[in-house]
């Protein structure tokens, strides 16, 4: 493992000094061709190379500093951290949660995602259309039934009352001249 | 055998292999083991000869090849058989599941085998004969006839709740193609033949095209199936033994997206232009729709079920785009998802038939002991993403692109459909194969036998092969559907003209 680490430390540490000149000094123009276009008026890449000296050292900068930081903090003065964060609370438990964005996510998409879909199939797919289609029409179709089940009660009586009020509509419709 | 009759012993074969299995006495043990042998060499021998089609099939001619024809009902309806480059993958894909379905019912499936094992053939027979037929009347009665066998296999061999399922599958697909019957009619009385080479020339007047598309619209979109007449299909599933779920997803799902392509498309254009707005509205309802309601599912055949119909959304726009990449598109994404559904409802019955449960909630932490099943879960669910490389990826790209050119807002909106793929199916993963085995079922739960291996290892390969390698289906059918796009153009042109 000591190895590999070694090789890519060692392209991390020097690689920029190595190729700083084809990639965007003097040399770049022959390096990059024209997979990199540029337009006539950019000439991002060389003031890249003449930028004053603050602006490229401040990432080295930056650096040194993180790494006083963190040495003081887990080397020198290992209570720093906690009292650090025992200071501002509530700024810690921010960072802590990654400012909040898997929260921010789940209320986001996730849960009106999970909700939407419950909607539609329970709501969707369940009471509209299976409700109004198959299973509302074979529901309907048996309460129809059902009720075409009662008429046939079995009593004479109530056979000739349906034949009488038949006649009975039949003799006023005619009597009306409906028919003709 | 000649080259004439090939298709017709395609056909026969499955029917041959019944036969045997029919004379077959009593239910004994021997019965069940000769009725498994019998199917699986019958359902091979017909891979054979559809491997044997797929040489003698020139994909450089556009038109029909190995057609054979002989006189039915007067000269008008007659047995005529053909493939062209949009059937043959098809038949091809039919062929190839079969045998595979039959191995993966071998142990599951335990009583009235003979039977069970007849309608698989049957059912090939029928299937096939969708694809190769030339001849409305023909076609019609496979497609109908297909029915019978998936209604047997749901309703006798299914779960608890399968005679529901069965009857719903049925009633809804029957009614829309009922609707389907009545235009085959009407375009038997206009055109005077069935004969789908001479209709596919005939050109109908645009008022008669729109009720003539709408009719077979209703067939094929309960068939593919598309929203809101897709609520058979998570039942007809959830229900269904294995194979049948294979044979479902894979094969008859895909009747619904080839009628489109045969028929709606290049007979009748003009109607199909004024309605690629609903199919569009639909497809992208579908791919949305129905991905969220996959996410909310519990049980992993619905949810696998669901995902089949966003699926099937991207492939109905992908044919009405109508260029070369959305059509392209939609026939590789047919075939692909064949193999990938095919092989999920492998997979879900795999463990199905360890612990007898479908529920998402009873699983958990199972690649500590399935390790393979775990790989092979992996691959089949990355390709029902449609991550590059598995041929999944594929079809969704080439219709997503042939939906841009002819319309950027339904491929942006159906591009959401393919996130909400990746965080259904990935969820469904996690669920089940990732964490720590929980339940006390589990702990012993064995790893893929051989027989699970054979059936989930030629899918695997074959997804991985046409994800980097497209090629064999996009030449097998780019003549035919560059013929049938140039027919449609020209159809649309003359009305445009005429005007």
């Amino acid at each position: 493992m000591l190895v590999p680490l070694a090789a890519l430390a060692l392209g991390a540490v020097f690689a920029g000094d190595v190729f700083r000149h084809w990639f965007i000094g003097g040399a770049s123009e022959g390096f990059w061709r024209n997979s990199l276009l540029l337009g006539p008026e950019n000439h991002i890449l060389e003031e890249m190379e003449t930028a004053p000296w603050l602006v490229s050292l401040s990432p080295t900068l930056m650096m040194i500093g993180g790494f006083a930081v963190a040495y003081y903090m887990y080397i020198v003065d290992r209570t720093a951290p906690k009292t650090l964060a025992d200071t501002f609370p509530d700024l810690y438990r921010f960072l802590l949660n990654k400012w909040y964005f898997d929260e921010l996510y789940d209320f986001l998409f996730v849960r009106p995602a999970f909700w939407i879909g419950r909607l539609f199939w329970k709501g969707g797919d369940g009471a509209v259309i299976d409700g109004l289609g198959p299973d509302g029409i074979s529901a309907r179709v048996l309460d129809v039934t059902r009720g075409a089940v009662r008429l046939q009660s079995g009593y004479v009586y109530q056979y000739a009352f349906a034949m009488l009020i038949g006649v009975a509509a039949l003799a006023t419709w005619y009597l009306f001249g409906w028919g003709r | 055998m000649s080259g004439s009759s090939l298709l017709s012993g395609l056909l026969a074969l499955p029917v041959i292999g019944a036969i045997f299995i029919f004379l077959l006495p009593g239910e004994t043990e021997a019965t069940k083991r000769n009725a498994r042998w019998i199917a699986l060499f019958a359902t091979l021998v017909a891979f054979a000869l559809s491997l044997v089609a797929w040489a003698r099939f020139d994909p450089s001619q556009p038109g029909f090849q190995l057609v054979e024809q002989r006189d039915w009902f007067s000269h008008a309806i007659s047995y005529k058989l053909g493939v062209d480059g949009v059937s043959m993958p098809f038949v091809l894909l039919t062929t190839f599941l079969m045998p595979i379905s039959i191995v993966a019912s071998w142990s599951p499936i335990q009583n009235r085998v003979r039977e069970y094992m007849i309608a698989f053939l049957l059912l090939e027979t029928l299937m096939v004969g969708v694809f190769v037929s030339l001849d409305l009347v023909l076609f019609y009665l496979f497609f109908e006839g297909g029915l019978i066998p998936m209604f047997l296999i749901i309703g006798v061999w299914g779960h608890k709740n399968r005679v529901y399922a069965a009857f719903k599958f049925f009633l809804f697909t029957l009614t829309g193609s009922l609707l389907m019957l009545l235009a085959i009619m009407a375009m038997y009385w206009t055109a005077g033949t069935t004969d789908i080479e001479t209709l596919l020339k005939t050109s109908f007047p645009p008022a008669m095209q729109t009720w003539l598309w709408l009719a077979f619209f209703a067939s094929f979109a309960v068939k593919m199936p598309m929203w809101p007449v897709h609520t058979w299909l998570p039942d007809a599933h959830v229900e269904a033994p294995t194979a049948g779920s294979v044979i479902l997803a894979a094969i008859l799902l895909k009747m619904g997206g080839y009628g489109f392509i045969r028929f709606s498309l290049p007979m009748f254009p003009d109607a199909s232009v004024y309605f690629t707005p609903l199919i569009y509205t639909l497809s992208v309802i579908a791919i949305i729709y129905t991905s969220l309601v996959a996410l909310a599912q519990e049980n992993m055949k619905k949810l696998i079920a669901y995902s089949s119909v966003a699926h099937m959304g991207f492939v109905t726009m992908g044919i009405f785009a109508a260029n070369a990449q959305g059509v392209q598109g939609a026939v590789y994404l047919m075939v692909s998802h064949g193999l990938v559904s095919g092989a999920l409802f492998l997979c879900v019955g795999v463990v199905y038939d360890r612990t007898h449960s479908l529920e998402i909630a009873d699983y958990g932490g199972l690649v500590q002991r399935m390790p393979l099943y775990a790989l092979a879960f992996m691959v089949f669910t990355l390709a029902n993403v449609g991550l590059p490389g598995t041929s999944g990826f594929v079809g969704e790209f080439l219709t997503l692109i042939g939906a841009f050119r002819s319309n950027a807002w339904v491929a942006f909106f159906a591009t959401t459909g393919v996130i909400l793929s990746a965080a259904y199916a990935l969820y469904l993963y996690r669920r089940v194969i990732f964490g720590v085995i929980e339940k006390a079922n589990l702990r012993t739960i064995m790893d893929l036998e051989p027989r699970e291996i054979a059936t989930l290892a030629p899918l695997g390969l074959l997804v991985i092969y046409y994800g980097v390698h497209p090629q064999p289906i996009l030449d097998a059918s780019s003549a035919s559907i560059d013929a049938l796009l140039k027919g449609f153009e020209h159809g649309v042109g003359v009305k445009a003209a005429g005007l």
